[in-house]
């Protein structure tokens, strides 16, 4: 069973009028998922420790955030009580996610910073461009 | 020397990946752990004797109550060795190391760990107690609670997670632990069953059989919880500081 | 056994997940086996324990089995049961719905365990560093026989010569000037 037929068919199983919430779950399932490209992205080609701790901090946050929404509303089957437990908990997630990650990477950002690593300036930048022109 | 280590390790390796062919397939419901009569016993009676749904914590608490109680016993002699061999291993207040930092404890970290350490906490209980009908039990919730005093020491320094949960009163909470454990395996002797036979209990509470195997097991997943609780806080103080008890990360 | 290409199907379509254990299994046992560096030696057991408990998961798991925690209308004393007439024992048929808990639990222990024996083994190895400055075994073990000649020297001063009355005597000697000085 690929992707697509399991969206029809998680589709097609439920009620008419859930099926926009689903297909906004899944939306933001996959836009969660190209952030996280982006930080991985980011991750690799960011040159110095600070705008890859940056590429990292935001974008893993944003992400998981995306993708834990997504996964609340797509298990969102009927509004029952049971499942409006289990949105309230994944929200609950959420919400310490956002509060979390962001603290961590910052106080890695102090950590670094305490370590005196000095972060990359645009001279820096030329330096490191010349000398991958020369070789 | 490290060419010579390779002749081992892909021998071990040509070994298992030869005997990885008698083993079941995977989610085979034929194979030998999934259709023996041990695991159909547990399965199917779990639920007749105990009256608690999470057949994990049944077969942990109560049907090898006696396995887990000495596994408790080895994470306290494991603590009890770590505070041993470093204690006084160095002087206070000797060399500093170039990778200690001298730094003020952070504004937005400490007030988020404000934050966040009672909902730590309170999911740690939440797991314990929780732990009879959804995943959960003693050994989860003592390591959560045990990584809520660490986040305290990672943020603040180590003194200010030992003036909340001291050294001392980390080793009393852990041997409170395994006591609670075996005090309830002895009671259980006292009124008339054998060591850890919890349905005896009922003659004590006003339950049946069943219930007391319930609440004993509850009692005995609060004991673990204690111990792992106190021994992975003493492991992190012990460790980060190298027995000194002071000073940040 | 060995004839068209069966084991190479057996190996890699239907318990590719025994390959993979194996292969971390291998990644451990290499680490302990061939590092120099103590706590590189630890992270490879870890790994070897991590090999072994997706093992005895992977044992657990069952096609068409759902978690060993019992669904309401199994559960013998839930409220379905007790409209039934009293707690009684699960059907073969709804036996086979469940995961067998037992390697859970082996694994649930042996996680807690293998993270107290982890801490255990960073203690030691701190402080080892503590005494001779090094992690590294080989430096160790240079450290270790020297530490080990300089001793045999101080217990046998003439241990060099041939004699084997000689090296005796300082000993007694030696024996004698300690209880005196106790005194």
């Amino acid at each position: 069973m690929n992707g697509f037929q399991f969206i029809a068919a998680s589709a097609g199983s439920e009620g008419g009028s859930l099926f926009p919430l689903h297909l906004f779950g899944m939306f933001l399932g996959f836009l969660g998922l190209i952030f996280f490209l982006g930080t991985a992205v980011g991750m690799m080609r960011f040159p110095d420790f600070y705008t890859r701790m940056h590429a990292a901090g935001k974008g893993d946050t944003l992400s998981t955030m995306l993708m834990l929404t997504g996964f609340a509303l797509v298990t969102m089957e009927d509004f029952s009580l049971g499942s409006w437990l289990l949105f309230v908990k994944i929200m609950g997630v959420v919400l310490f996610i956002f509060l979390s990650t962001p603290t961590s990477s910052h106080a890695l950002m102090r950590a670094a910073f305490e370590d005196d690593e000095m972060p990359m300036t645009e001279e820096d930048l030329k330096k490191s461009r010349k000398r991958g022109k020369k070789k | 020397m490290k060419a010579a280590s390779m002749v081992p390790v892909f021998l071990v390796g040509f070994l298992l990946v030869f005997a990885a062919t008698d083993f079941p397939e995977w989610g085979n419901p034929q194979s030998p752990a999934s259709d023996s009569p041990v695991s159909s016993h547990f399965i199917g009676k779990t639920g007749v004797d105990t009256e608690v749904p999470n057949m994990v914590t049944a077969v942990l608490a109560d049907y090898r109550g006696f396995d887990t109680m000495f596994e408790t016993v080895v994470v306290f002699i494991a603590g009890m060795a770590v505070l041993a061999i470093l204690k006084n291993s160095v002087k206070k207040g000797s060399v500093r190391r170039d990778h200690e930092v001298d730094a003020e404890p952070d504004l937005i970290v400490t007030n988020m760990v404000r934050l966040i350490v009672p909902v730590i906490q309170i999911f740690a209980f939440y797991v314990l107690a929780h732990g009879h009908v959804s995943p959960g039990g003693g050994f989860q919730g003592g390591v959560i609670m045990g990584a809520s005093f660490i986040l305290i020491a990672l943020s603040w320094d180590l003194e200010t997670a030992l003036a909340r949960f001291s050294l001392n009163r980390c080793m009393g909470v852990a041997a409170a632990g395994i006591l609670i454990y075996a005090g309830i395996g002895i009671f259980s002797m006292f009124l008339g069953g054998e060591f850890l036979d919890y349905a005896e209990l009922e003659r004590v509470l006003p339950v049946s059989r069943e219930m007391a195997r319930y609440h004993a097991m509850l009692g005995v997943e609060i004991g673990v919880g204690c111990t792992v609780t106190a021994i992975m806080f003493a492991l992190y103080a012990n460790l980060s500081s190298e027995g000194k008890l002071e000073g940040g990360l | 056994m060995f004839e068209d290409g069966a084991i190479l199907n057996e190996l890699f379509l239907e318990r590719l997940n025994y390959l993979i254990y194996v292969v971390l299994l291998l990644i451990g046992l290499y680490a302990m086996i061939a590092k120099n560096n103590l706590i590189k030696k630890l992270i490879g057991m870890s790994v070897f324990q991590t090999a072994i408990i997706l093992f005895y998961v992977s044992i657990g798991v069952k096609e068409d089995a759902t978690i060993p925690i019992y669904l309401p209308e199994h559960d013998p004393h839930g409220e379905h049961a007790h409209a039934r007439g009293g707690p009684e024992a699960l059907s073969r048929g709804q036996v086979a719905t469940y995961a067998n808990p037992l390697p859970h639990v082996l694994m649930l222990t042996a996680i807690v365990v293998g993270v107290a024996t982890l801490g255990l083994a960073l203690a030691v190895s701190l402080r080892i560093y503590q005494g001779y400055g090094t992690i590294e075994e080989d430096e160790l073990l240079v450290k270790l026989e020297r530490e080990d000649a300089r001793t045999r020297k101080a217990e046998f001063p003439v241990a060099d010569s041939p004699k084997v009355e000689s090296k005796r005597k300082p000993v007694a000697k030696r024996v004698s000037k300690t209880g005196k000085s106790k005194k």
